[in-house]
């Protein structure tokens, strides 16, 4: 195993340039790469760019985002839509699960007016859906 | 003014042995808890704060709250009844408590890089277990740590400091209680150690303008001090932390 170099937050790690961009876990400030995470450095090599990312040793911090691919249960199901609660997001399972909403509309991409959900779901059921707009009601 | 006298001895040292720009000595540990997803304990002298990080995790309550570009950053600030000489009635929820959990919000909405999570919650509980002085700094210091063993993204440390001034003329640094009772002014400052940045300043009492400048550079030392003590104890943790689980989840 090389040598593992560690990283705190705040920390300079290099000039950011057509070599050397800011990837997960890094941040640019005035033509610099910095460190946010307390973790290892890691240099990705990917096409004749060199991506600089830090890796916590913790468990990562995520939260769904727009196009995420998630893993959800469905726990309460009506008419109109069924309840989920996200479980994992892409690799990562999440500590606490959030909620979630799936409206009758998106459960599939054709057909979507003769919709029933109870035909597609049950309480219970682990769903993999991408994630849509941010609804505030839910 | 005659009292203010009192505050440095005649070699130059303060009533509790320490040199004018000597800090207390600082005593730190990240991880404390196991339930929270962050938590640090960090001793300043004879101040005790306990600081936990909860989140990011949805908003809970009023979902009118949450925010589509950045995450809610939650913090609230208790001390122990047990604290301080007389025995406090209410832990929180008091003027002070409540203007010092909103100054320690402002102080961590400046590093934290709330905008990677939009539509959550961020939790920050700080609890004083005793106070001696510095009650602010403390719990900022322990904070930072609490947020870097969450794994929240940080822009950089955000440490804090007390100054004050000694003789009308000595600038000193890192106040106890017993000093901000017989001194003068107490400065409080929040900062960002390495771009140099403050995120808050605080005066306790009037003071001269000609005095400033070199109280509030002792303060950004004491800040600059803070932060290696800091940056050293994280990485003894990260590598302790580290070896023990192999490196896992890394790279």
């Amino acid at each position: 195993m090389t040598e593992l170099r560690i990283c705190l937050p705040g920390q300079r790690l290099c000039l950011s340039d057509k070599v050397y961009t800011s990837g997960q876990g890094t941040y640019e400030r005035q033509g610099y790469i910095y460190s946010q995470l307390t973790g290892c450095l890691d240099i990705v090599e990917k096409d004749n760019v060199k991506v600089v990312e830090v890796h916590s040793s913790g468990e990562q911090t995520v939260v769904p985002g727009q196009g995420d691919i998630i893993t959800a249960q469905v726990y309460i199901i009506t008419q109109q839509y069924a309840k989920c609660n996200i479980k994992c997001v892409g690799d990562t399972v999440l500590r606490r699960p959030f909620r979630a909403v799936l409206r009758r509309e998106d459960v599939r991409a054709t057909e979507k007016d003769r919709v029933e959900i109870y035909k597609s779901f049950r309480p219970g059921d682990i769903i993999l859906a991408r994630v849509a707009e941010r609804s505030i009601t839910d | 003014m005659s009292r203010n006298r009192d505050l440095l001895s005649k070699i130059g040292l303060r009533l509790d042995g320490r040199r004018p720009d000597e800090l207390r000595r600082i005593r730190c540990k990240l991880g404390v808890f196991t339930e929270p997803d962050g938590s640090a304990y960090l001793e300043q002298g004879l101040t005790k704060v306990l600081a936990a990080v909860y989140g990011p995790h949805q908003v809970r309550g009023g979902r009118s709250k949450a925010q589509h570009d950045t995450a809610i950053i939650n913090c609230q600030f208790s001390m122990a009844v047990f604290s301080t000489t007389d025995r406090k009635k209410r832990p929180r929820g008091d003027r002070k408590s409540t203007e010092l959990s909103m100054h320690l919000q402002q102080a961590l909405e400046a590093v934290i890089k709330s905008e990677l999570y939009p539509w959550s919650q961020i939790d920050v509980y700080v609890e004083v277990l005793h106070a001696d002085g510095g009650i602010y700094t403390a719990c900022v210091n322990a904070a930072t740590l609490a947020l870097i063993d969450a794994g929240i993204p940080l822009k950089e440390y955000v440490c804090a400091c007390t100054a004050s001034l000694a003789n009308n003329d000595v600038p000193m640094i890192d106040i106890s209680h017993q000093e901000e009772i017989i001194g003068g002014p107490t400065l409080t400052v929040a900062a960002l150690p390495m771009s140099g940045k403050i995120v808050l300043m605080e005066m306790s009492q009037r003071f001269h303008m000609d005095h400033l400048e070199k109280v509030l550079n002792k303060a950004l030392q004491g800040c600059k001090d803070i932060r290696q003590i800091l940056d050293e104890a994280v990485r003894l943790h990260v590598r302790d932390i580290g070896s023990s689980t192999g490196w896992a989840n890394t790279s």
